[in-house]
């Protein structure tokens, strides 16, 4: 089952902003202060440059899955090691969205509320998702995905007369550093195209337009820098207080009681994608899993996913110190091995490989040449 | 193997794990509504009385008609946590803050510092950041109370007067999360509006009927138009907040001098004396502010720091006071703002202006964001001005220069 | 009518070995009478023609008894004898020359088509048996029906009788290029079945597919089409409708030009349609007569109304029980003054209300239309407002409950299903709150994407989203504008334009 380049587009669409508008924002802000926008818009340009490389090898690939275009490339025991730091990375991921969102969903809807038992539907869902497929979760995400911008919108558009232009200034106070150290120690949050590595021959690109991807991605960086200009702009000092970016927005802005009017409703649509993400990634590992073990049937690495997921929602009710290691310090090494490596050396190993085949090829043309002229 | 394969196969799986989910939330099913188990507080009101946490709240009830009920319930305690958990044992329920628009603070805990009832408020209890903060003088209960028969008995909501305010008085939000961004701004200064309790009548005020007030953990009731009978007040006067605590307070006459560097002040009004001209004869002018468009641009001449502030102002002339009228104010192809009109107020906007800087200045507060415009914009020149200042107040230095410009309402 | 049908299947066993060589008009007409039990509606007659010995049997209640004399008998007698000609080919050529005449080489099949209300004509010594069509066909006048009603727009509706409802297909489509494939299904009932579709339009592989699961049907009676629904949709299980079923012939043509292919069942007033997509739901055939602008926001409003009749109760619990944070104050008053005193669970009160309203709603539907009436009033008005008079109910529960149940019937094609998946919001609502309502819409979702209706995605065009069909979606654009048949649909693609190129 393949999904199309649209789909394609919207996934990566989805990836690109779902994470950035929780707990990113106030994180960003601690390290890198009012310039904390400048991080996201520079690590999203990178991880977009990267999806294209991604793309490009995918095309080379063919029908092939990851694996296979890795153990051609680069050689089976390189190839098993990158796709246990894939999954690594991508369990991660998977992780830190369960933790955000069961964060999000204490701090914004429940006043009482045991995790360990509504992780449950969570998972029932995840696991539909992940049995069902790729195409499955495209779907989804295109059915999702309009309500979550617009809703995004309308959250921005509603606060942006709060906004203090001055607050941004002075730009570079304390220099570009901070923005690299806080690039760096959040690299978890990005590396938004990792997931894309697992898509080695589920994509379909008889149909693909022209610039298609470049338009979602443009647009869902402007889409982050605004919503990231409106809370900055919004909370200014207090930014780091405020965990969930979306939601605090909506609060803010939405009068007397807690949140308001519409804006619950676009707040819980963000639950909405947070889930579709859970799901990607999750089917992210499954397919590792199975290319590792060489698994046929998807049944028993659903079930190790969904078994790691449930195990997150009973170690993590005191995540103050294991946030750190893992969402942050490590997280970050395994994202940048994963996301800005992995690509480089798939692309290095892809080309000495062609070339040694063009060598071969010339060769035996050669060869041929010599029978023929000494014939 | 191959029946625990098909005892897990995905489509089991997901009517096992449906089965477990029901096991276990099955049994809430039929809890009855947050709505009824929690006591649903509007409005508290926090104040230190005799080194105690004196805390008042006003409930949620339901009534039979269609109206809102409210209740004040109170308590105290050593810390404000155990003061709000007596009121909670009083009240039988658990406190629902999340709709809790008004957070009122007395005068005493206010001159101590409030950061700590902020925090408690906002972290641990919820306590919405957009909650309304307000600085009362008065005894806790009575305040309550009368905010609390604001709405029972004249349908008014405090919030909404503060709301008013906003856009005639204060120009500012004065909820949590801006006094949180004052705070920890390098000024440190935050602002609320001060809601005073008198025994006069106002002209804004509304009567409520003095209550006793209980001991711990009690609920007061209206006492229904005894002898001392008391108001609130709201007349424009805002209290002022340094580091946390109650600095100073300003007369409304001032905050309406302040307001006219504030660009989102736009509502105001003019008096001007003794206009004679053509048209006027010493006459007494009310004009009222139609628009205000107040650009502030900072700049260093000399190393000096100069806050230029140019006001432009659109007004419309409200009332004439004047013993004779001239009967050319009956033809209306005559232009009122005569350039005596015009003059007397750019004077008397200078005026104003000038004795609002000489304010912040000589109390030390920096109301006009004056450093802010020069941090954010003229970063480099206003920290090397800082660090020549040890520790004389930086408003000190700064030359303020004011420009008016005034249009009439075409 | 059972007992007859029991009788002629055991011996049809007998009669499928038998081969006619030659006709002894007698001995076959008794052997058939025993072979159909001396069915006391089977008549006979036997008389001469040309010297010859000629039978003839028929089924009394399905014959026209007019056309059997005017057709049949009367020119038979008043032919004029003629000893050179063979009876035979007199009979089938020259008397019965108006008629549709089959013959029979094999019993079996004549006594089939005897039972399907032809008159068996046996002649003594002929190597063959005739069989002419003189059914008499006894069916409704052509209705509109109830669940298809229009405002602007074609009346007619199928009938019971599948020649009829051909016939109005015929009428709409005189192309060579439209086919009906006649089919027999059914053991006892021998139901006709014609498959119905364009052949240029429709998809080559779903027509096969159709006709072989249709063929493989082993059942003993198709009684209506819904009898196929099983047999023909791939999720066998599913709550969901994966099938179409129109009642009218100008929504059905409309259908098979967009390449889906009908099927048609004798008996049924019911064709159902495939491939299906969720999307049909929200399409009337009243849209194509009127405005778009105006059909756009119908649209619109149908989808709002699915949402809300799917998901209000369920919101309205999870709200109400864990949730009154997010609840804006004023509202919340008005909740909590009107649910003050109700005895139960605001769970508790919901399902009362549903299920007040959907036995009122059973009901309602059974009982004879005079009493309907007055109960549907009594039901909502009175019974109601005395539950909510008597404390134990809350208005807002009835009045939410009221408002799901109306907006089902935006969509009366799904309203069964919605119905069960409100249910399932409602418990998820109060279990989980607003959490476990947006995972269910999302597993919802996710579910319905997952499946696939003869090879087009069951959400389509909106999961996938296909830009180019996004004309006839949410919003519709004027029949002008929809140049290209739809690309959600399988159909085939070698004629994906609706017009002639030459025009604009």
């Amino acid at each position: 089952m393949k999904i199309n380049c649209r789909q394609l587009s919207i996934i990566v669409f989805m990836s690109f902003i779902s994470l950035k508008f929780l707990a990113l924002p106030s994180l960003l802000y601690v390290y890198s202060g009012n310039m904390s926008y400048l991080v996201a818009l520079f690590m999203m340009i990178i991880d977009g440059l990267y999806v294209f490389l991604i793309l490009d090898l995918m095309k080379k690939c063919g029908q092939k899955n990851l694996y296979e275009f890795m153990r051609e490339c680069l050689g089976a025991f390189l190839s098993k090691i990158i796709l246990i730091v894939l999954i690594i990375k991508y369990a991660l991921v998977a992780a830190n969205i369960s933790k955000g969102l069961e964060f999000f969903v204490v701090e914004n809807l429940y006043t009482e509320f045991n995790w360990v038992v509504f992780v449950l539907p969570l998972i029932i869902l995840v696991g539909f998702m992940v049995y069902k497929g790729i195409r499955n979760i495209a779907r989804v995400s295109e059915m999702i995905c309009w309500a979550i911008v617009i809703g995004a919108i309308y959250i921005g558009l509603k606060a942006i007369a709060g906004v203090d232009v001055l607050s941004y200034l002075p730009m570079f106070h304390d220099g570009v550093l901070p923005l690299f150290e806080s690039a760096y120690v959040h690299l978890s949050w990005f590396g938004s195209a990792t997931f894309l590595l697992m898509l080695f021959g589920k994509v379909d690109f008889s149909k693909e337009k022209k610039n298609q991807m470049v338009k979602y991605l443009i647009f869902a960086i402007l889409l982050v820098q605004f919503l990231y200009f409106v809370f900055y702009g919004l909370f200014e000092v207090t930014s780091a207080t405020h965990n969930y970016c979306i939601s605090d927005i909506s609060q803010f802005t939405s009068g007397q009681s807690s949140i308001n009017e519409l804006s619950w409703l676009v707040v819980s649509l963000w639950i909405v994608a947070q889930a579709v993400q859970l799901a990607l990634y999750c089917y992210c590992i499954v397919q590792g899993l199975n290319m590792l073990f060489n698994l046929k049937g998807n049944t028993l690495s659903i079930l190790i996913v969904l078994t790691y997921l449930f195990l997150w929602s009973l170690i993590g009710e005191n995540t103050i110190g294991l946030e750190k290691v893992f969402f942050t310090h490590f997280a970050s090494i395994i994202t940048l091995v994963t996301q800005y490596i992995v690509p480089f050396l798939l692309l290095i190993g892809y080309s000495v490989k062609n070339r040694r085949k063009k060598y071969k090829q010339g060769e035996k043309l050669d060869e041929k040449i010599k029978n023929t002229v000494q014939s | 193997m191959k029946k625990l394969k098909t005892l897990f196969s995905p489509r089991k799986l997901v009517v096992w794990l449906s089965i477990i989910v029901l096991i276990f939330t099955l049994p809430t099913v039929n809890e009855p509504a947050m709505s009824q188990t929690d006591a649903i507080v509007t409005m508290l009101c926090v104040d230190k009385v005799d080194d105690k946490i004196k805390v008042a709240t006003t409930v949620l009830t339901p009534s039979q008609d269609k109206k809102a009920n409210y209740q004040v319930f109170s308590g105290e305690g050593e810390t404000l946590g155990s003061a709000v958990d007596s009121v909670s044992l009083a009240i039988g329920k658990e406190m629902g803050f999340a709709q809790c628009g008004i957070m009122a603070l007395g005068d005493s805990l206010c001159d101590e510092g409030v950061m700590q009832v902020l925090d408690y408020m906002t972290r641990t209890k919820k306590v919405g950041r957009n909650a309304i903060l307000i600085n009362f003088t008065g005894e806790i209960i009575e305040f309550a109370q009368a905010v609390s028969n604001l709405s029972l008995e004249k349908s008014l909501n405090l919030d909404e007067i503060i709301n008013f305010d906003k856009r005639y008085i204060l120009s500012q939000d004065t909820n949590i999360e801006t006094f949180y961004i004052g705070y920890y701004n390098n000024v440190s200064l935050g602002i609320m509006p001060k809601i005073k309790m008198e025994s006069e009548e106002d002209y804004n005020s509304i009567e409520v009927a003095n209550t006793d007030s209980g001991s711990n953990s009690d609920m007061t009731t209206t006492g229904g138009g005894g002898e001392d009978k008391k108001f609130i007040v709201n007349d424009g006067t805002i209290s002022v907040f340094k580091d946390g605590k109650r600095y100073i307070d300003i007369t409304p006459d001032m905050v309406k001098k302040i307001n006219l560097f504030i660009n989102d002040a736009q509502k105001g009004s003019i008096v001007i004396d003794n206009v004679s001209d053509h048209i006027y004869d010493d006459a007494k002018i009310v004009l009222n502010i139609l628009k205000k468009d107040t650009k502030i641009k900072p700049k260093f001449e000399n190393g000096v720091p100069v806050y230029n502030a140019e006001v432009s102002l659109t007004v419309f002339i409200d009332e004439i006071i004047e013993d004779n009228i001239n009967k050319k104010l009956l033809t209306r192809e005559q232009d009122f703002l005569t350039s005596a009109v015009v003059g007397k107020i750019k004077e008397k906007v200078q005026q104003d202006m000038l004795d609002a800087t000489s304010f912040c200045v000589s109390k030390d507060v920096d109301l006009l964001s004056v450093y802010k415009y020069f941090y954010n914009l003229k970063n480099k020149q206003f920290e090397e001005y800082l660090s020549t200042l040890d520790e004389k107040n930086y408003l000190d230095g700064i030359n303020f220069n004011i420009d008016i410009k005034v249009k009439s309402e075409n | 009518m059972y007992s007859l049908w029991n009788l002629v299947s055991i011996n049809f066993r007998r009669l499928v070995k038998l081969q006619l060589m030659k006709v002894d008009a007698v001995k076959t007409l008794n052997e058939i009478k025993t072979k159909l039990h001396e069915s006391s509606d089977l008549k006979t007659r036997t008389m001469q023609f040309f010297g010859t010995q000629v039978s003839i049997c028929y089924f009394a209640p399905i014959t026209d008894n007019l056309l059997l004399n005017n057709s049949l008998l009367s020119p038979m007698l008043a032919y004029p004898f003629d000893s050179e000609s063979d009876v035979l080919t007199t009979l089938k050529e020259k008397v019965l020359a108006n008629q549709e005449v089959t013959e029979f080489t094999d019993l079996q099949s004549a006594v089939d088509k005897l039972l399907a209300g032809n008159t068996l004509v046996l002649v003594d010594g002929a190597d063959e048996i005739l069989g002419c069509d003189l059914e008499k066909i006894t069916v409704r006048s052509v209705e509109e029906p109830p669940t298809s009603v229009v405002i602007k727009g074609p009346r007619e509706g199928f009938n019971e009788s599948i020649k009829y409802n051909l016939a109005l297909i015929r009428r709409r489509v005189k192309s060579d290029d439209f086919v009906v494939k006649m089919m027999e299904i059914g053991k006892l009932t021998k139901t006709q079945i014609a498959i119905v579709y364009f052949d240029s339009l429709a998809d080559k592989s779903i027509v096969k597919d159709i006709t072989k699961r249709l063929e493989k049907i082993k059942i003993d009676g198709i009684i209506d089409s819904h009898y196929l629904v099983s047999y023909l949709q791939r999720n066998t299980h599913s709550l969901f409708k994966q099938i179409g079923d129109v009642e009218k012939p100008d929504i059905l043509v409309g259908k098979m030009l967009e390449g889906r292919i009908g099927i048609i069942v004798d008996g049924s007033p019911i064709v159902l349609t495939l491939p299906f997509t969720l999307l049909e739901e929200l399409q009337n055939s009243d849209d194509y007569y009127s405005q778009p602008i105006r059909v756009t926001f119908v649209r619109v409003l149908r989808f709002v109304g699915v949402i809300l009749a799917v998901l209000l109760p369920g919101l309205y619990i999870a709200l109400e029980k864990y949730h009154y944070k997010i609840l804006p104050t004023e509202f919340l008053i008005t909740i909590m003054n009107t649910t003050q005193g109700i005895p139960f669970s605001p769970f508790v009160e919901i399902l009362f209300v549903i299920l007040l309203f959907e036995i009122l709603y059973e009901a309602n539907l059974r009982m004879p239309q005079y009493f309907g009436m007055a109960m549907s009033i009594v039901g909502a008005l009175i019974l109601g407002e005395t539950a909510v008079n008597a404390g134990l109910v809350s208005p807002p529960a009835v009045m939410i409950v009221a408002l799901s149940g109306i907006a089902f019937y935006i969509i009366p094609g799904q309203a069964a299903q919605f119905s069960i998946l409100r249910l399932c919001a409602v418990i998820i609502g109060a279990c989980l709150g607003l959490y476990g309502v947006l995972l269910f819409c999302v597993f919802v979702v996710s579910y319905l994407s997952s499946f696939d209706s003869y090879k087009s995605a069951y959400l389509a065009p909106t999961a996938p989203y296909i830009p180019e069909d996004q004309k006839d979606t949410f919003m519709r654009k004027t029949i002008k504008e929809m140049k290209l048949r739809p690309k959600s649909i399988a159909n085939n693609r070698k004629h994906s334009v609706r017009r002639g190129e030459n025009e604009d």
